[in-house]
This record gives C-alpha cells, sequence and structure tokens, in this order.
C-alpha cells in the first residue's frame, strides 16, 4: 500500500510548491541568458594548420620514405614535439614582440590550443580571443614564429602552411541556447531538491494519517481551509 | 468577516458538509456514556477553535438540539464577534460576580445555539475557569442544554484548558494542518492526558483541499480491507 501511495505524495509535495519548481529555472535560465548575450565578450576563434616536412636525405628516396608506414609514424610521433615548440615560451614572446601585444606570455598561453589533427602529421594553431581579427593575426604569426624556431631547433628543411587563419565571423563562445539550457535544467533539479528539502524540514501534521499516527486519537473530522476573513 | 459562520451563510458547501460529518462523529463518540460537555482546544493560537466551536454549534443546532456555546477562552475571547453579539457582559462577569449564568446567555440568529460570551478580559483568567463556580456553571448548564460546547484558550500556551479539560466529558483538539508543528501537537496531547482528560478525538483544521480529500475517503474507509480494495481500484485505472 505504502509504495502505491508514494508516487501520489512525491507529485503532491511537487504541486504544493509549484511556484519554486516553476520560478526557479525560470529565473537560472534568464539570468544565463542575460549573462550570455550582455556580458560575457563573445570569443573568436582562428586556426590555422601546417605541416612539418624534412627533405629525404638522399636523393630518390623520397617516395619511398613518404609511403614508409615507419616513418610516417614516426612523422606522427613528431608532430607532438612541434606541438610543444609552437607553444613554447620562446615563440610566444616572439608573437607578442612582433604584434605589440598587451599581453603576458600566461595569458596568450590561454589563448592557444595547439593540436595533432587526428593522425596525421599536420597541426592545428587554435587561437581564441574575443577580437576575430587579432585572433587570426596571433594565428598566423606562431605559424611564422614556429617555422623559424622549428628550422632552427630539429633542422628541419621547411614548414608549410596548409591553411592560413581567416578571421572569424561568428563566435565560439558564449554558446548561448546551450547555456540557457544547461541553466534551466539545472535550476529544475535544484528547485525539484529544494522543494523535497522543505517538504522534509517541514515537521507539521498535515494529514488525519498524520494526526492517527502521532497521537494516536481519530480525526473527527476534516475542516477544508476556507476563508475565515479577520478574526482579530 | 467573510464566512464566520459558513455553516449558517453556506449550509450546502462542502465546508458546511464537512461540519456535518464532524457532528455526525462526535455524536458517535457518545454512544455509551452521555457526551454533553464539550470542550474544544488546540496546541497553539490561531488553528482555528473558535470558528470550529461556532461551526459545530451551529450543525448541532441544525439537527434539532439546543447549544449552550460557552467561550471559556477569557484572554482572548471570540464568540461574540462571529455571533455578532455583545461582549459587555458574558462569563467573566458570571463567575467574579457570583451571578446566575442564565442572565448572561444571548440568543443568536441562529435557531438552538445560545451563547454565553466571554465578557470583559479577567486579570485571572485561569483563576476563574478553575473556581468551583465554574464547574457548577457548566453542571448546570448540561442539565438545560443537550450540548454545552466550550471554546478554550490554546492547551499548550495557558493552564486554562488543563484545568476545563477535568471538568467536561469530552475534549476536541483541534489540529492546523500544515501549521501546527508534531512536537507541539503531542505536546497538547500529553496535557491532556497528563489531566486525564477523555480525548473524543481531533479535528484537522485547514486541510489542503485536494490532498485532503484523499485521506479523508480513507478515513471514511477506514478499516484496512476497504482500503486494499480501494487501493487496487485504484491501481487498476
Amino acid at each position: 500500500m505504502e509504495e502505491e501511495i508514494e508516487l501520489r505524495q512525491y507529485w503532491e509535495v511537487l504541486r504544493k510548491r509549484w511556484l519554486i519548481v516553476v520560478a526557479l529555472p525560470l529565473i537560472a535560465a534568464l539570468t544565463s541568458g542575460v549573462i550570455s548575450f550582455f556580458i560575457i565578450k563573445p570569443s573568436y576563434q582562428a586556426s590555422t594548420t601546417l605541416i612539418v616536412g624534412k627533405k629525404a636525405s638522399e636523393a630518390g628516396q623520397a617516395a619511398v620514405q613518404m609511403l614508409d608506414n615507419s616513418v610516417l609514424l614516426a612523422n606522427q610521433q613528431l608532430a607532438k614535439t612541434y606541438a610543444t615548440i609552437a607553444q613554447s615560451r620562446t615563440v610566444e614572446e616572439n608573437v607578442i614582440k612582433d604584434l605589440n601585444l598587451p599581453m603576458t606570455v600566461a595569458e596568450i598561453d590561454k589563448q592557444i590550443a595547439i593540436n595533432q589533427v587526428k593522425t596525421t602529421e599536420i597541426l592545428e594553431i587554435q587561437v581564441t580571443n574575443t577580437n576575430p581579427e587579432l585572433a587570426a593575426s596571433i594565428a598566423n604569426t606562431i605559424a611564422q614564429e614556429f617555422s623559424k624556431a622549428v628550422i632552427e631547433i630539429k633542422k628541419v628543411d621547411s614548414v608549410s602552411i596548409v591553411d592560413k587563419a581567416v578571421t572569424p565571423d561568428v563566435p565560439v563562445k558564449p554558446n548561448k541556447k546551450l547555456n540557457v539550457l544547461i541553466a534551466f535544467v539545472v535550476g529544475l533539479m535544484a528547485s525539484v531538491g529544494l522543494v523535497f528539502l522543505l517538504e522534509y524540514l517541514d515537521n507539521t501534521v498535515k494529514t488525519s494519517n498524520d494526526v492517527e499516527t502521532l497521537l494516536g486519537i481519530p480525526v473527527l473530522g476534516v475542516i477544508p481551509n476556507y476563508e475565515m476573513g479577520k478574526k482579530a | 468577516m467573510a464566512y464566520s459562520l459558513i455553516t449558517l451563510e453556506q449550509s450546502k458547501s462542502p465546508i458546511s458538509e464537512a461540519f456535518r460529518t464532524l457532528r455526525t462523529n462526535v455524536q458517535f463518540t457518545s454512544v455509551d456514556s452521555e457526551t454533553k460537555k464539550i470542550m474544544v482546544t488546540s496546541a497553539g493560537p490561531r488553528e482555528g477553535k473558535s470558528s470550529t466551536v461556532a461551526n459545530l454549534a451551529v450543525s448541532i443546532a441544525q439537527s434539532g438540539k439546543s447549544v449552550l456555546v460557552v467561550d471559556a477562552d477569557l484572554r482572548n475571547p471570540t464568540q461574540h464577534k462571529l455571533f455578532e453579539l455583545s461582549n459587555v457582559e458574558g462569563l467573566s462577569v458570571a463567575l467574579v460576580l457570583d451571578q446566575d449564568y442564565r442572565i448572561f446567555i444571548k440568543e443568536t440568529a441562529v435557531p438552538g445555539v445560545k451563547v454565553l460570551t466571554g465578557g470583559p478580559i479577567p486579570p485571572n483568567p485561569a483563576e476563574l475557569v478553575g473556581s468551583k463556580r465554574m464547574k457548577r456553571l457548566i453542571e448546570e448548564a448540561s442539565e438545560q442544554f443537550d450540548i454545552v460546547l466550550i471554546d478554550t484558550p490554546p492547551i499548550v500556551a495557558v493552564t486554562d484548558a488543563a484545568i476545563l479539560a477535568q471538568e467536561v466529558d469530552g475534549v476536541i483538539l483541534v489540529l492546523a494542518s500544515g501549521e501546527v508543528n508534531k512536537d507541539f501537537a503531542q505536546r497538547a496531547k500529553e496535557q491532556l492526558d497528563k489531566v486525564g482528560a477523555k480525548i473524543l478525538g481531533a479535528v484537522l483544521n485547514k486541510a489542503d483541499m485536494k490532498t485532503s480529500e484523499y485521506y479523508y475517503y480513507y478515513y471514511y474507509h477506514g478499516s484496512d480491507d476497504t482500503k486494499k480494495k480501494h487501493n487496487k481500484r485504484h491501481k487498476a485505472r
């Protein structure tokens, strides 16, 4: 008997404080919307891809080497090394110098992400900035500074740029719809939690069952709530 | 004052029906023994004692019995407001001056219901209520009327109700649903038990209509067998 009533009781608990259940997610969604639309500056992401090449040591071997699986694998492994070089302090410092940026190394470091594109030898330099043009120029400058650095350090022959960074026109952040949705869902969960907490903390006599189990006296009547007016 | 006496103003409303059910149940509690002197109290203030007393009185009168409502809540008399009577004189005066209470009894607009209002607020309500005069007054009144309903102050707050509880045939405890704390309700019951009062039962007041109906239904089909049957039907739907 208890289990059957239980679901109904849960519903009653929610129904009784429906205002909280409705209002809290809406307020959360609205707040998140205001923040996403008006307060957070949109961030733009520009990316450039490049490939680090190494000439074949002996002429004529190039084609064979290119197809050799182990060489390919080694190059893929090397891509990780190159990624670290690309995000090194030296490169970052040079980028700041080149572009005359009012940023510290740590600040620029946060905006940069260097990834190997899947299992290829290609590196992707991603720059996120609130200014779309700056994002693109930082990405391109990193590519330049990186090629200088890598040629010097690793004695590679060339760094070819696959795609130059272009100025992005759609911001990547904030994802307004997602933010609002997340806020709504989190708000909903919080409100349901709150309602049940309030119910749990509510130590009042509510039903005739309560009276009978608590006091062990019969309930002679249940009088519905009605407007009693002023009764000073 | 909207519907202070809903049993009178809207006698066909579900609330009036609830009071009629209460009346019937009170009558059932007194099958064997004569329960004529009934005291109504609650754990805390504002749980709806006075309006329960008044409406129950109207309900009982509507079944053709004579009822006397005694407002023994001398600290905060209310019955005169509900029945729209003067409260210049009343119970307190009758007790202090040791006069025949009968001259203070007032007719109401409801046939069959008479009210002994609280009267001016005395400095020593507990003493007056616990006096021999009060005891005699209740005794005499119960001979004159079919039912004597006594409105009292909240039992946990002051001693008046506990004192009176010893002089009556039964006590009804009014509990405001969603308002009265469980500990508080238990304390009220303990107080009554301590003085050896006969508790007729509780009235769950201010119940949430939608949830209460469900339990209400259970109560009136209260045996375990019917509960199970009812549940199965519920499940099948």
